[in-house]
């Protein structure tokens, strides 16, 4: 038996002289909620097509459950797709659209009403078997669609963006549903998104993919802590970056001169001295230390004067103008004792060697094979 | 108030359009239905009541029958042939083809269709003759040893009304097929379906609607024409129009004509009514696509 229900083996696609996606690997463990995050036009619809067969890959393999997907048409690969609009069939009944897949498989009419029946008690809309999808709210065409894709058991459940549709309350609420739904039934999911949010709170391991490379595959906090990339660094979360050249390493972490001054802090690619490099900050990791007290040149801060205060409950923003003409952007946990900086007011910000890192700045060659 | 003063003024002149020159007529030859052939001069006499007799008189000669019912089911079979020609390229247009082929495309199917209905079925006489293309090919490629002879027969006048009303099926299909969203033929491939089963389960159920309407047209052009089965026809296959056609002219019985005429319109929106109801299908549901 194969460990990996679904490996993407140096997949490349390519559109005439555009590649859409170019020598992706990917492995995809039994029963896990996998996510490929990344901007619109970056290829992960692409890779979910060439998964589901809609699309073969230029070159390359794709393998679910050990098999070559090779020449393998949709309706004949063990996966099922949740499609970003959803793609209900109008003219059917929600039991139809359910017992559908089943018809297809020619499975004997009691033992489809009994499977229909289940998956509406999976979803939790038993009693809806009659209705057409146009009578359905959002939330529940979701969940109907979920249910379709469901009860043919595929080895994998692709999702195309199936949340994109909905108001943002909703898609809270079907965030934690469609992660219950898939606790209950622990089949693999792979999950398409370009929301940060959505996939570092679903998911067991998150792909970031950009302009059809893979940036770095990992845990929800690797990729949120530990980004490879400048890229990822950018795209997940906030970030502030700071261009500067490394002038001294000492084990894991180095010391990098910026225009904002001199910042000891990880270099988690090891790079060497004399290279130049973006330091990244989150603005959560930033505190004002000491009364905010501007200290001369010390390492690990950064001074400016606060522009604008953006009050948002469970933080505060800060937006502060630095004298090198940057912006630095902090967040403040709204909690007992912790200091708010006054608008207009020189402050200096401190942050821990431990959560800064130093990144090699995008090489900008992506065409570069 | 001037505004709709306006709108009265410009609702005047569809309005006379319309009853000058469809309803009033329409009526007077109902009238006429209902009354005897009569000499001149026994008009407004005794003799000049209102009676069903010309109805009678088709209800109670099969001939006349026999003829209605070989017209009704060609035309259904013209409007299944023509479904058949129409629904592939329909497709094609609409779900295959793109830019700029597809204009073309368009446009070659078309175009042929501003050519006068005449001049078309001559075109047909071409192919189909003795002499003709179809002969020429089928002899040059060796299928046939001597040409055959196709024209003046059932089979002529139905491929001949099939080409001429395929346009009327062509148009509400592709509009169907074009706001068919193509997700729904992928979801349906991707739960098991084959392309078969994509067309009996997915596209066929949501062009309904399109073939329909596209229906009633063809059906309705094929039951009333009268040139192409004049044409392409011959002695051997009359059609009921051409009796209708005989009854004015041939036996100036403009009477026994209109009831033959009204016969005919009664029966045929029965049949569409039919049609209707077998699918389920409102008029305003038809209309609209």
């Amino acid at each position: 038996m194969a460990d990996f229900d679904v490996e993407v083996r140096e997949v490349t696609k390519t559109y005439g002289a555009m590649t859409a996606v170019r020598d992706v690997t990917l492995r995809v463990a039994r029963g896990e909620f996998f996510s490929i995050l990344g901007p619109s036009g970056c290829g992960k619809t692409t890779i979910l097509r060439m998964v589901a067969g809609f699309l073969e890959p230029t070159a390359g393999e794709i393998l679910i459950g050990g098999q070559s997907m090779h020449g393998v048409p949709p309706h004949r690969r063990p996966t099922s797709l949740v499609f970003q609009h959803l793609a209900l069939f109008p003219l059917m009944t929600v039991y139809d659209n359910i017992a559908f897949g089943l018809r297809m498989r020619k499975a004997p009419e009691a033992e489809i009403r009994r499977r229909v029946a289940e998956k509406l008690e999976l979803i939790n809309l038993p009693g809806y078997e009659a209705k057409f999808p146009h009578q359905l709210s959002g939330g529940e065409k979701q969940r109907v669609a979920i249910a379709r894709s469901l009860v043919i058991e595929p080895t994998v459940l692709l999702l195309d963006e199936p949340l994109g549709a909905l108001d943002l309350k909703l898609r809270e609420h079907m965030k934690a549903e469609l992660k219950a739904i898939q606790h209950r039934v622990r089949t693999t999911f792979i999950y398409i998104t370009h929301d940060q949010g959505e996939a570092l709170a679903m998911s067991d391991h998150v792909a970031v993919m950009s302009r059809g490379r893979l940036q770095q595959v990992g845990a929800p906090p690797e990729i949120y802590e530990a980004p490879q990339t400048a890229f990822v660094a950018h795209f997940v979360g906030e970030n502030n970056a700071f261009p500067g050249r490394l002038v001294g390493r000492e084990g894991t972490h180095a010391v990098v001169e910026t225009a904002e001054g001199s910042f000891r802090i990880r270099n988690p690619l090891g790079l060497s001295l004399g290279t130049t490099g973006l330091c990244f900050v989150r603005p959560e990791k930033l505190s004002v230390g000491d009364g905010g007290a501007v200290e001369g040149r010390a390492p690990n801060q950064i001074a400016g004067t606060v522009q604008e205060l953006y009050y948002e409950g469970i933080i505060v923003k800060a937006r502060v103008a630095l004298p090198s003409g940057r912006e630095l952007q902090v967040a403040i946990p709204t909690v007992a004792g912790a200091v708010v900086p006054a608008v207009g007011q020189p402050t200096a910000f401190r942050f821990d060697p431990d959560e800064a890192y130093v990144l090699p700045e995008e090489d900008g060659g992506h065409g570069r094979a | 108030m001037a505004e709709r003063r306006a709108l009265g003024l410009l609702l005047v002149l569809p309005l006379l359009w319309i009853g000058g020159l469809l309803a009033v007529p329409q009526i007077r030859m109902l009238e006429l239905s209902f009354r005897r052939k009569l000499p001149l001069l026994q008009v407004g006499g005794p003799e000049d009541v209102y009676t069903v007799e010309n109805y009678l008189r088709f209800a109670e000669n099969p001939l006349y029958w026999k003829v209605f019912l070989k017209t009704v089911a060609s035309a259904v079979l013209i409007t299944f042939v023509a479904f058949l020609i129409a629904f592939p390229i329909a497709y094609f247009l609409a779900k295959v083809a793109r830019g700029t082929w597809g204009t073309r495309l368009f446009l070659a199917i078309v175009v042929p269709f501003w050519v006068n209905e005449i001049v078309r079925t001559f075109a047909w006489l071409l192919i189909l003759s003795e002499q003709g293309v179809l002969n020429q090919v089928l002899v040059a490629v060796g299928l046939l040893r001597a040409p055959g002879s196709y024209l003046y027969t059932e089979g002529a006048v139905i491929l001949g009304m099939a080409y001429a009303y395929m346009l009327f099926m062509l148009f509400p299909l592709y509009a169907s097929l074009e706001n068919l969203d193509f997700s729904l033929v992928e979801a349906a491939q991707d739960l098991g379906a084959g392309w078969v089963r994509v067309l009996r389960h997915i596209i066929l159920p949501h062009c309904v609607p399109g073939a329909v309407a596209g229906s009633i047209m063809v059906f309705m052009l094929a039951v009333g024409t009268y040139v192409v089965p004049a044409m392409l026809g011959g002695k051997g296959a009359i059609w009921f129009v051409q009796l209708i056609y005989s009854r004015f002219y041939d036996a100036l019985n403009w009477n026994l004509g209109s009831a033959f005429a009204f016969s005919l319109l009664v029966l045929s929106l029965a049949f569409v009514g039919a049609l209707l109801r077998m699918f389920r299908l409102s008029v305003g549901r038809v209309l609209q696509s």
